[in-house]
């Protein structure tokens, strides 16, 4: 620990000059023994923590290398960064569009047959779902890779993008994409609110008890409420509104499409008065004489909220992104409630559902392939602790300017 | 700008501003109404199509149906479970035991520890301080899995200890606590020891009185995890074991038809009727408690 510097100052001699008592002419075991009592008083906290938080974690790091099933008669093998290896590989690899050899038109895949455009639209209408083809699509990945997407679609080639593990990459790729829409509404409509709601009236007080209510008490119990409402084709809620408008009622949880929108929503519902409340607190310690000020200097009430409002809110917006991001990274529950099967396939229509906590729990526990769910962890883990590592940057860059 | 600064057209503006406001709220409390709804329905009426929007004959059937046997009637919520002892009741006395226990347990641990971070000098003080903070930011994914090997090593599965004792250390109540107490001034507690107090006398009678409404506003938060948690006890807990998020998860059946709705959403009710009651009546500690916490952030 940090010496005090006068011990040094002090000139050594064996007169009986009396020093004052300096902590840190103690041993360290002595100071240790004299705070006996302080670390007596942490141990209630600190037994659990260790045995619970920081012996998992070690054993987690431990497990992620393993072949570990769970089951207490295993030899576990250790596998060294292999299941990071299969989790994380994959493949971009070009392909050409293909062209009818003698025609040279673009070429369609329906079905196991090819098609050119005009006969697509016939087979689109007769239901069989077309893509765009390409030379060799399926054998261009390697051995053991599984297509995830295609990107940069062109008429002339397409990116294909593969990996081993191609229910993780689709898992990713579901996470972020709810974690971008949710944050991204929660925030808005949150700060939204708060700016409607700032004045102090009773109308207000009601309406952000009214808001904020779904963020206490959205849990398993009230999703449970909006699978009925969003359930079948004429029971619930939302389809009979449909129908009543006259349109055609849509299977919310039996098709792919929708299953995101429908787990944003929900979040979105349940995060919004949250980060109103968040955003209420920021707006009350912006000083009212900066209002004033700008006020006697002629500014606008847009100018006010640009060049006032939104930068002294900035540290409280970062706050809210980044526990936004960490939070939505970890979606399991709504995804679980909604859309998990009986057999614990928690993927729902082809993956649409699958989020990395709902992969990791599927292939943890209802596999039972520990080691490679470990690795999962570590991975969220990182991607959690990047993700928020750039928020932090980004947001010290802004307030820098 | 005031209210009465304002030109005539300014106050228009302002009012009309509200109508998106308000029907938004409206729609964020659309899944409140449509469960106490749903929980007080017929099953006849809860099979119509379209579904009424209002009740045309409450009844508490989806809890107790004397008349089960008949057509159009199911058991109620508490004649389900009949292979458990106390039924569904059951469930709701497991929640209740472990959100009780756990937020009390959890916040004296912690609030001890944080008296000491916040209070005490001793050699290592920052480094185990540190490692508090550095594990917040572990998710609880990586943790859950080998928590799950020491439980069932331990002989705990589907006991209460499995459902309360993991989740005492709460670092950040702990965090949270501390840095409520740095403000607590330390002649207050001098004075206490020059009396010849001890320790702990000194935590429980002095400090913990001090910090009640960080307390109360970590105690909401503490509780709501354990009312809502999921994950844990899905892998920890079976049959009479199970907590009322468990039991809720399983009620959810896209492709039954209404029959099975009344009941679940009578559950849905009666699961999230103290949430709602608590927060009625601690919803300024709750926003309090919020404020804190993001400020610190």
């Amino acid at each position: 620990m940090a010496t005090a510097p006068s011990t040094q100052d002090v000139p050594l001699q064996d007169t009986a000059l009396p020093t004052p008592p300096k902590i840190s002419k103690k041993t360290l075991i002595q100071r240790i023994w004299e705070a006996r009592i302080s670390y007596f008083m942490l141990l209630a906290f600190f037994i659990p923590f260790i045995m619970f938080i920081i012996l998992p974690m070690v054993a987690s790091a431990y497990l992620a290398m393993t072949d570990y099933s769970g089951a207490r008669t295993q030899e576990i093998e250790f596998v060294g960064l292999e299941n990071f290896r299969e989790l994380l590989s994959f493949e971009l690899e070009q392909v050409d569009r293909r062209v009818d050899a003698e025609t040279g038109e673009i070429m369609f895949r329906c079905g196991r047959r090819y098609a050119t455009e005009t006969e697509a639209a016939a087979y689109t209408a007769d239901g069989t779902a077309c893509t765009p083809a390409y030379v060799d699509e399926d054998e261009v990945l390697s051995d053991g890779y599984d297509t995830v997407g295609t990107f940069f679609r062109s008429d002339h080639g397409a990116y294909i993008f593969g990996a081993q593990d191609h229910r993780f990459w689709k898992a990713i790729s579901n996470t972020t994409i709810y974690t971008i829409f949710s944050v991204a509404f929660s925030v808005i409509i949150g700060l939204g609110l708060a700016l409607a709601l700032q004045a102090q009236s009773v109308l207000n007080m009601i309406l952000r008890t009214v808001f904020f209510l779904p963020s206490v008490t959205a849990g398993v119990a009230i999703t449970v409420v909006w699978g009925h409402l969003f359930r079948g084709t004429a029971h619930g809620l939302i389809n009979s509104v449909i129908t009543g408008l006259g349109r055609e009622p849509i299977e919310f949880l039996a098709n792919a499409d929708w299953t995101l929108p429908i787990v944003i929503m929900l979040a979105v519902w349940g995060g919004a008065g949250y980060n109103m409340i968040l955003f209420l607190a920021g707006l009350g310690n912006i000083p009212e004489e900066l209002y004033e000020a700008a006020t006697v200097d002629g500014a606008s009430t847009t100018e006010k909220f640009r060049f006032i409002t939104l930068p002294l809110l900035r540290p409280m917006t970062l706050f809210i992104v980044i526990t936004g991001i960490i939070g939505s990274f970890q979606v399991f529950d709504a995804v679980y409630i909604l859309f998990a099967n009986n057999n614990g396939g928690v993927g729902h229509i082809s993956d649409s559902a699958l989020t990395i906590v709902s992969y990791l729990y599927e292939r943890g526990f209802t596999n039972f392939e520990m080691g490679y769910a470990s690795a999962m962890a570590w991975v969220l883990f990182i991607i959690i602790f990047i993700l928020t590592f750039i928020n932090l940057r980004v947001g010290r860059a802004n307030e820098a300017h | 700008m005031t209210a009465n600064t304002m030109t005539p057209q300014q106050k228009i503006l302002k009012h009309a501003a509200y109508i998106p406001v308000i029907i938004l709220a409206i729609v964020m409390i659309i899944p409140f109404y449509w469960m106490v709804l749903g929980a007080f329905k017929t099953v006849s009426e809860l099979k119509q199509v379209p579904p009424t929007l209002t009740i045309q004959n409450p009844v508490l059937d989806n809890f107790y149906d004397p008349e089960a046997d008949l057509p159009d009637h199911t058991d109620g919520l508490f004649q389900r479970y009949a292979d458990i002892d106390g039924g569904f009741m059951r469930f709701y006395a497991n929640s209740v035991i472990v959100a009780v226990v756990n937020t009390v347990m959890a916040l004296l641990v912690a609030s001890l520890a944080a008296y000491v971070f916040a209070k005490h000098r001793f050699p290592g003080r920052n480094a185990l301080f540190l490692l508090v903070l550095g594990s917040m930011m572990i998710p609880w994914q990586v943790t859950i899995l080998p928590n799950f090997l020491i439980v069932d090593e331990l002989g705990w599965l589907n006991t209460f200890a499995a459902l309360i004792v993991p989740a005492l250390p709460h670092a950040f109540a702990l965090f949270f606590l501390r840095q409520y107490m740095l403000s607590i001034p330390d002649d207050l507690i001098d004075a206490a020891r020059v009396d010849g107090a001890h320790e702990f006398l000194i935590w429980w009678r002095i400090i913990l009185p001090l910090v009640i409404p960080a307390m109360v506003a970590m105690g909401l938060f503490v509780y709501l995890g354990n009312w809502n948690n999921l994950v844990w006890p899905l892998m920890v807990t079976s049959g009479e074991m199970r907590t009322l998020p468990v039991i809720m998860a399983t009620m959810v059946d896209p492709y039954s038809a209404g029959f099975e709705q009344g009941v679940s959403m009578a559950a849905s009710l009666i699961v999230s009727l103290p949430t709602i009651i608590i927060f009625l009546l601690f919803q300024k500690q709750f926003v309090r408690g919020i404020a804190l916490t993001g400020l610190k952030g």
